[in-house]
Order: structure tokens, then C-alpha cells, then sequence
């Protein structure tokens, strides 16, 4: 009886733990959340998504499906979504004027001014004496 | 009277699941240190090469009238007003040494030869370049490359005597044609941010040093000059048709 009690709260440590770093996770494992779909957190079951109502802005969810949204359709399958990677989010790219951490530091530009930076071309020469030292 | 301790087989359990959780909480806490440490790589590794021009560099040209050096950036003590076009009519341009966001720390075309101050990235256009020149005065020769790549090499002309060509950093400031090609200073010259060290004053100028052609070729290979760094007119030819204003010129003894 014991046995037994240990192997329940060992299987649900082991769950609870490596359940929360989808990291190690199998996508293939796991169903994967409909492509029409982008959220930054999983609703419950039966959440905004269940009564047939659009995706809600304040759900966090978006339906990039113009006709989806407009059907009025939910977002399906939402509780199948694995929850948010707290640990290793998705870097937004660099915006104008968005204050990105290298420019907070101060010390180097992004990846896109370098990206933007024309390479300089030979010069047209000015006709003119040299005063130079020769 | 109830044991305290588990048996055998549960007190296994109870130990893989304490080393189960230790495990999880191990991977999950490395990752951003990892994350962190090669972030801190790559920036120090990005403002090494603006400094060393080994990866290529920036160039500044001025967008308005003129521009003031600051001794330190945000700082209130202005070093020098320099005007833009230069003396000989052209965007005035700095070599940059260092990017700190809204402040390039610059290479000068000032007297001490390697003067730097700082300026206002929105006061400048950036540009940039793998071109750079290496000049080995013991040798007598010119190298230059395009990133790593050697695209072109040459014999040169150096100072003489008690005009030498000062070793240093210096960059190319402007791309003269002088009106007479069989004159002394060939069919091209690239003027430098450097000086002589020995003349405040040549030809009515400042005692700029320069790279430049010839019209002797049969006196490259020595110390002929007053500090310029001569070049055949084949060569400097070159140099006028492919690189840029502010190309880094390293000069070593």
C-alpha cells in the first residue's frame, strides 16, 4: 500500500516536472496547434474559444484566418496547445524606434543597421594640386 | 509501533523522484546562462572588429555643414569644429573606431597623427568597406586587401631621411587628380588623416602625408620622399578605381 502511494506521488512529480519543459518535448508527440491560430497562453477548456465566439483579443489568442474569424468559429483544438516556453520566448524583431536591449547597452548596432549600412564606392576624383608632402 | 523510515523499495522511489526534479530544475536554469554568455560573445566580437577593421569598416561622412568632436560622448567639451566639405572641397569623412549607439568615436585627420574624438551618429552617414591597406615601410611593399583576400600588392617610395613616413592608423580623406599626371604626384593621390612629424608645412599646406603615383617608378623600393608613400601610377590607378573614402591605412615599420 505504500508502494503504492510512493509510485503515485513519484509519477506525479516526474509529470508535473518535465510536463513543463516542452524543450525536451516531442512535437511529434504531441498534437500541434492549428497553424491559423498564434496565442501566447492556452485558454482552459471551454474557454473563449468554446462558445463559438471569434478569438478574443483578451485571450491573448488571434485568428489570422480572416474567414475564420469571420465565421465565427472558435479557435479549435486551443486546449491541445502546449503552454508558453516561459523560458525561452520568441525575440520579436527589431522595430524603429523600439528600444532593444543592444541599444540599451549602448555598444553595438542591430542586426538590421548593419544590415542597412550601404557599402562605400570609389570616390570621383577632384582635379586639383596636391599640397601634400610629396 | 509504525516504522519511520520507508522500506527498501520505496526508499528508491522516493530518491529517483527527489534526482527527477533535480534533473528538471538543472536543464531548465543553464539555458538562459548559455543564451547570456553567447549574447556577451557576440558583443564583444562585433565592437572588436568596428576597432580593428579586421571584419571590414565604417565610414562617417558628415551630412551637413560641419560637425563638432566631443572629448567624450554626451560629454560638453567640444575638441574640434571641423567643416564640412574640407579644404579640398570634399564630405569631410572619419574612419570609425568605435560605435556606442548615438555616439562613433572616430579617427581624426588631426594633428597628433591617431587622434581620436567623438561624434553624433545622427550627424553622420554610414557607409562601409572590407577594403584596407597595409603599408610595411622595412619592405617596401603595399598589400591590400579585401576582407582576408590580398587583391592587390605593389613595391612603394618612403620617407627619407629626416622626413620619414610615421608608422600608425591613418585613413584615406580625399581622392585628388592632379592636373599635371607626369608631375611629381603622378596621376593620382589619396590624401591620409595623417601628418608628417617633421614638417608642420609643405607645398602651402599643412604637411599632410599622402599615397600617391610617381613620375620616377625607378626610385620606388626607397627612401625617397618627404613622407608620402609613393606608388606607381599603374597601382595608385587602381587604388583611385576600387577603394573608397575611408579606407583604413594601417602603416607599420
Amino acid at each position: 500500500m505504500r508502494l503504492k502511494s510512493y509510485l503515485l506521488i513519484a509519477g506525479v512529480a516526474a509529470t508535473a516536472l518535465f510536463g513543463a519543459a516542452p524543450a525536451s518535448a516531442d512535437d511529434a508527440a504531441e498534437p500541434r496547434p492549428p497553424v491559423d491560430c498564434v496565442g501566447e497562453a492556452a485558454p482552459p477548456q471551454g474557454g473563449p474559444g468554446a462558445d463559438g465566439s471569434p478569438c478574443e483579443e483578451d485571450s491573448g489568442l488571434t485568428c489570422e484566418d480572416p474567414e475564420a474569424a469571420e465565421s465565427g468559429l472558435p479557435c479549435e483544438d486551443l486546449g491541445d496547445i502546449a503552454p508558453p516556453r516561459e523560458e525561452d520566448p520568441e525575440p520579436a524583431p527589431p522595430q524603429d524606434g523600439e528600444e532593444t536591449a543592444e541599444e540599451e547597452r549602448g555598444d553595438q548596432m542591430t542586426e538590421a543597421e548593419r544590415e542597412a549600412i550601404e557599402e562605400a564606392q570609389a570616390p570621383a576624383p577632384v582635379e586639383m594640386d596636391p599640397t601634400y608632402t610629396g | 509501533m509504525r516504522p519511520t523510515m520507508p522500506s527498501g523499495p520505496a526508499r528508491v522511489l522516493s530518491s529517483l523522484a527527489v534526482v527527477a526534479a533535480l534533473a528538471a530544475l538543472t536543464a531548465c536554469s543553464s539555458a538562459p546562462a548559455e543564451d547570456e554568455a553567447s549574447a556577451q560573445e557576440e558583443s564583444a566580437a562585433d565592437t572588436a572588429a568596428e576597432g580593428d577593421g579586421t571584419d571590414g569598416a565604417r565610414i562617417a561622412t558628415v551630412v551637413g555643414g560641419g560637425i563638432d568632436v566631443h572629448a567624450e560622448p554626451g560629454g560638453d567639451e567640444v575638441l574640434h569644429t571641423l567643416a564640412s566639405p574640407n579644404d579640398f572641397g570634399v564630405d569631410r569623412t572619419f574612419l570609425v573606431e568605435r560605435n556606442e549607439g548615438e555616439w562613433l568615436e572616430v579617427l581624426l585627420p588631426v594633428r597628433p597623427n591617431g587622434s581620436t574624438g567623438w561624434i553624433r551618429s545622427d550627424e553622420v552617414e554610414l557607409t562601409s568597406t572590407s577594403y584596407r591597406l597595409d603599408v610595411d615601410l622595412g619592405d617596401f611593399t603595399f598589400t591590400v586587401f579585401d576582407g582576408d583576400e590580398e587583391v592587390r600588392a605593389g613595391v612603394i617610395g618612403t620617407g627619407e631621411g629626416e622626413t620619414p613616413t610615421p608608422p600608425g592608423r591613418y585613413y584615406f580623406t580625399e581622392l585628388l587628380q592632379p592636373p599635371d599626371p607626369e608631375g611629381p604626384y603622378g596621376v593620382y593621390a589619396f590624401g591620409l588623416s595623417g601628418f608628417s612629424e617633421t614638417l608642420e608645412t609643405f607645398a602651402g599646406g599643412p604637411g599632410q602625408l599622402a599615397v600617391h603615383g610617381t613620375n620616377d617608378e625607378d626610385a620606388l623600393g626607397r627612401q625617397v620622399s618627404h613622407g608620402c608613400v609613393r606608388v606607381s601610377n599603374e597601382d595608385i590607378t587602381w587604388m583611385a578605381e576600387n577603394l573608397p573614402i575611408g579606407t583604413p591605412v594601417e602603416i607599420s615599420a
